[in-house]
């Protein structure tokens, strides 16, 4: 129990230090997981980090594998509630917050700001995303497509079907 | 932050919280694509604004930002428990699949057509996510000074790597100094 317990509170304090996204999270749990608590070794990390990559979801379901090895299910099921923890306080902290600012004029000007800086930092995004996955004209031809399938407001399963697709025809080539 | 509208159908939005869980290979991003694509553009659950509003809160409270997305839409739309359950159930396939990958994952690694199909599809998630820029940047940048901000975003984000984090805020004084004044 307080085994599975540390796990909880291991994954929390990750969390709760993670701003943005869970790549950053990395150096993070390779420190607590690996080489403090020795849950795994370095090559298993990065095995770890390959899984949560090709699984659906949030990156951040790393924390998922790394407890099922350190405590089979239950360690599992304590790792995901201590690294989603923070995102469940926080979000209704803000909750509570929201409703006294509502209609403040500076808080909506500070509101204009921060919208504005969401379409950079989506930019942003693309190009750093960008130039890690888009190598060779066949993976710009698929993003190109997705981008015009996506503004015609197509089904987004549709889309990501297809590029999937298309990666099975390229690894046949 | 605009007055939040009717809240959609929880059954409708666990529904499609699963679906998107279970179908956003390509991490966070690929699961704010999907939102996006799908809340604003297709059920309008959600404005533009809203969009960019929840975005933006969601990288200055601590934790991943895709979940913390997930846990302000639930609790401003269903209170305490809602926000719980839109969060569970945008990670409960991720968590399965993880569980059940957590055994055969070696032999899934070396496989070509694997790569390939996760490099395809991530590829995908960079259009797609340059669709949310464009769709959402349509409706929220009305003015120069915007323009500037989206700007120096895009630039303090891809070329100097500065944290997304800091980047609201810095964002959210710039709106502070352009809008909040000029309306006095």
């Amino acid at each position: 129990m307080i085994f599975l317990l540390g796990i909880l509170w291991t994954f929390f304090k990750v969390g709760a230090f993670t701003f943005g996204g869970g790549y950053a999270m990395i150096p993070l749990i390779h420190a607590e997981a690996v080489e403090k608590a020795r849950w795994l070794t370095t090559q298993e990390f990065l095995d770890a980090i390959a899984v949560s990559q090709v699984s659906p979801g949030p990156f951040a379901i790393l924390a998922t594998f790394i407890g099922f090895r350190a405590g089979g299910i239950p360690g599992a099921v304590m790792a995901t509630l201590g690294i989603f923890l923070p995102s469940l306080v926080a979000g209704w902290g803000i909750l509570r917050l929201q409703h006294r600012f509502k209609d403040n004029p500076v808080v909506a000007a500070v509101w204009a700001g921060m919208r504005a800086a969401v379409v950079g930092l989506l930019l942003g995004a693309v190009v750093r995303l960008g130039a890690s996955s888009l190598h060779g004209a066949p993976a710009f031809a698929v993003a190109a497509g997705a981008f015009a399938v996506a503004l015609l407001r197509l089904p987004p399963l549709a889309v990501l079907g297809a590029a999937a697709a298309a990666g099975l025809v390229m690894a046949r080539l | 932050m605009p007055p939040a509208r009717a809240a959609p159908p929880l059954g409708e939005c666990l529904r499609l919280l699963l679906f998107i869980g279970s179908v956003s290979v390509g991490g966070g991003r690929a699961m704010i694509a999907l939102v996006e694509r799908e809340m604003v553009q297709r059920r309008r659950w959600l404005t533009p604004e809203e969009f960019a509003d929840t975005y933006a809160l969601a990288h200055v409270l601590p934790g991943v930002y895709s979940v913390n997305m997930g846990a302000i839409l639930g609790y401003r739309w269903y209170g305490a428990l809602g926000g719980i359950a839109t969060v569970g159930a945008l990670i409960l396939p991720s968590f399965l699949l993880v569980l059940f990958m957590a055994q055969g994952y070696a032999a899934l690694r070396d496989v070509p057509a694997v790569r390939q199909v996760f490099g395809a599809v991530g590829a995908a998630v960079v259009g797609m996510f340059l669709a949310v820029a464009v769709s959402i940047g349509r409706v929220i940048v009305r003015d120069a000074a915007g323009a500037a901000i989206v700007a120096a975003a895009a630039l303090g984000f891809a070329a100097l790597r500065v944290h997304p984090a800091l980047m609201v805020v810095a964002a959210g004084a710039a709106g502070y100094l352009i809008y909040g004044r000029a309306r006095r």
